[in-house]
């Protein structure tokens, strides 16, 4: 269970990012967070998986907890170690100058155990077009292929949380519903995960629970069906609402709604 | 870092000063004679020490960085220190290392350069040549600081023997930015930059 106390961000000591955010996320399922750009969704990834300093972030309150551990404090590379939780950023963070095996290979710098090589060919057998490209540099592959490899550095971290940064942005529609359906075989195969996105409906179907994030507050929470259900998540989120199309007294009502909230 | 490693350069420089005083010495290791002469070109023995042994500590530096694990892991930090750390690379750990592995280079150089002539607290100015050099050869090339290497050092020989005799005494220290200013005017990135990864 990873679970979030009342979490309070802040960029460069000035900038409140996140105002007091709740969240648990049940081992072995797919928790969904859904938001606006800006929201503070990836602020909150980094702020678990410890790479706030690397971007002059703080926790100025609260806690982030794996059981009964604390990651306060911890950098990420301690963080992957003990608990075996990995971030894969937004934007496909692959390494473009290096090949895919050397992008592979980075990702399981820190390990020192026997099982790195055997672990790379799974990782081939998981996802055969990389096999192909071996040699190639990452910078030039399609942006499903450097996903996928971005997956592939993930998994040879020996993770058992994935925190997922919209996978879905800028990849073809067929693509992205390939992308879900290898998050969904993770889950089967026993990975938690944290998936950040901004395809709200896709994400929601594979999802267990979900939230949506606002201006660093958690405004809604629930199961993944509940929220796909929802009329404000419908209208805002999924573009499915009962109105033809959002005005500015929609935009004006919802405001007015949020307050409640 | 770097503003860290240039006044940590300029206290050890002091520090020298302080302690051995500000005179030269001389200085030769004694080596087996190498010297090699090729009709009228003549390579004085020192001169081929420094070449041999530079070979050598760039195979090794190649080695590492493109046949080991830290290798790996320095060229991804290079790339980008957050994706590094987000897998789990100790990016702090590798700008070390990196800081370590360019001291040993440079005191390779050091000892090399001193067997040329005289040693005394002014000889580590001579670092400021390698400027011109990995900038002709490119930043992010290897080869190129290679090639670059033999370009600088071709026009300083060259500009000394024919050029300065014409009485233009100390121009041999200043072609090489003349050079260095003529290549960045027709190739931005150097000689043998990286042509960038780009995506639209
Ligand atoms: N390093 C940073 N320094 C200052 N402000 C930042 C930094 N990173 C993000 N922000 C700001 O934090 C807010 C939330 O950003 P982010 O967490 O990236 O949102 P999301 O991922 O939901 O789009 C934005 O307003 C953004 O400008
Ligand atoms: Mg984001």
């Amino acid at each position: 269970m990873l679970s979030i106390e009342n979490l309070r961000v802040v960029y460069h000591d000035v900038i409140s990012i996140l105002n007091g955010i709740s969240l648990k996320a049940a081992s072995g399922e797919i928790s969904v967070i859904i938001g606006a750009n800006g929201a503070g969704k990836t602020t909150l990834l980094r702020a678990i998986s410890g790479m706030l300093k690397m971007f002059d972030g703080d926790i100025i309150e609260g806690d982030i907890k794996v059981g009964d551990f604390s990651l306060k404090g911890l950098d990420s590379t301690d963080i992957i170690k003990k608990f075996g939780l990995t971030y894969v950023m937004e934007d496909r963070p692959v390494f473009w100058y290096l090949t895919i095996e050397e992008n592979l290979a980075a990702a399981a710098y820190s390990r020192w155990d026997r099982t790195v090589k055997a672990d790379m060919e799974k990782v081939f057998d998981y996802f055969p077009v990389l096999n192909k490209l071996r040699q190639q540099k990452a910078g030039y592959t399609s942006g499903g292929e450097q996903q996928m490899l971005a997956i592939g550095m993930f998994l040879m971290t020996q993770p058992k949380i994935l925190l997922f940064d919209e996978p879905s942005l800028g990849l073809a529609p067929l693509i992205t519903e390939e992308l879900f359906r290898i998050i969904e075989r993770l889950n089967r195969e026993g990975m938690t995960v944290v998936l950040v996105e901004q395809n709200a409906h896709a994400a929601l179907q594979i999802g267990h629970r979900g939230c949506v994030l606002e201006n660093g507050r958690v405004v809604l929470e629930g199961p993944a069906a509940a929220l796909l259900e929802n009329e404000d998540v419908r209208e805002f989120y999924l573009g499915a609402g009962t109105k033809e199309r959002k005005s500015y007294q929609d935009a004006k009502r919802y405001k007015r709604r949020k307050r409640w909230l | 870092m770097t503003i860290i490693t240039l006044g940590l350069a300029s206290v050890l420089r002091s520090s020298v000063q302080l302690i051995f005083g500000a005179h030269s010495y001389s200085f030769f290791i004694e080596l087996p004679n190498a010297s090699l002469e090729y009709g009228d070109i003549l390579f004085p023995s020192e001169r081929v020490w420094a070449g041999g042994l530079s070979i050598i500590a760039f195979a090794l530096v190649l080695f590492f960085l493109f046949r080991t694990r830290w290798g790996v892991a320095i060229r991804a930090t290079s790339e980008s220190q957050s994706k590094a750390m987000a897998f789990g690379i100790d990016a702090r750990f590798i700008l070390l290392m990196v800081w370590g592995l360019s001291a040993m280079c440079i005191a390779v150089a050091g000892v090399m350069i001193s067997n040329f002539g005289a040693l005394s607290y002014l000889t580590g100015s001579a670092g400021l040549r390698a400027i011109p050099v990995v900038l002709i050869g490119g930043m992010d090339s290897i080869g190129g600081s290679l090639i670059g290497g033999l370009i600088v050092g071709l026009c300083e020989a060259l500009v000394g023997s024919y050029i300065e005799p014409l009485g233009l005494v100390g121009f041999k220290d200043v072609a090489p930015y003349l050079l260095l200013l003529i290549v960045l005017f027709i190739r931005p990135y150097g000689l043998f930059g990286t042509v960038r990864i780009e995506r639209v």
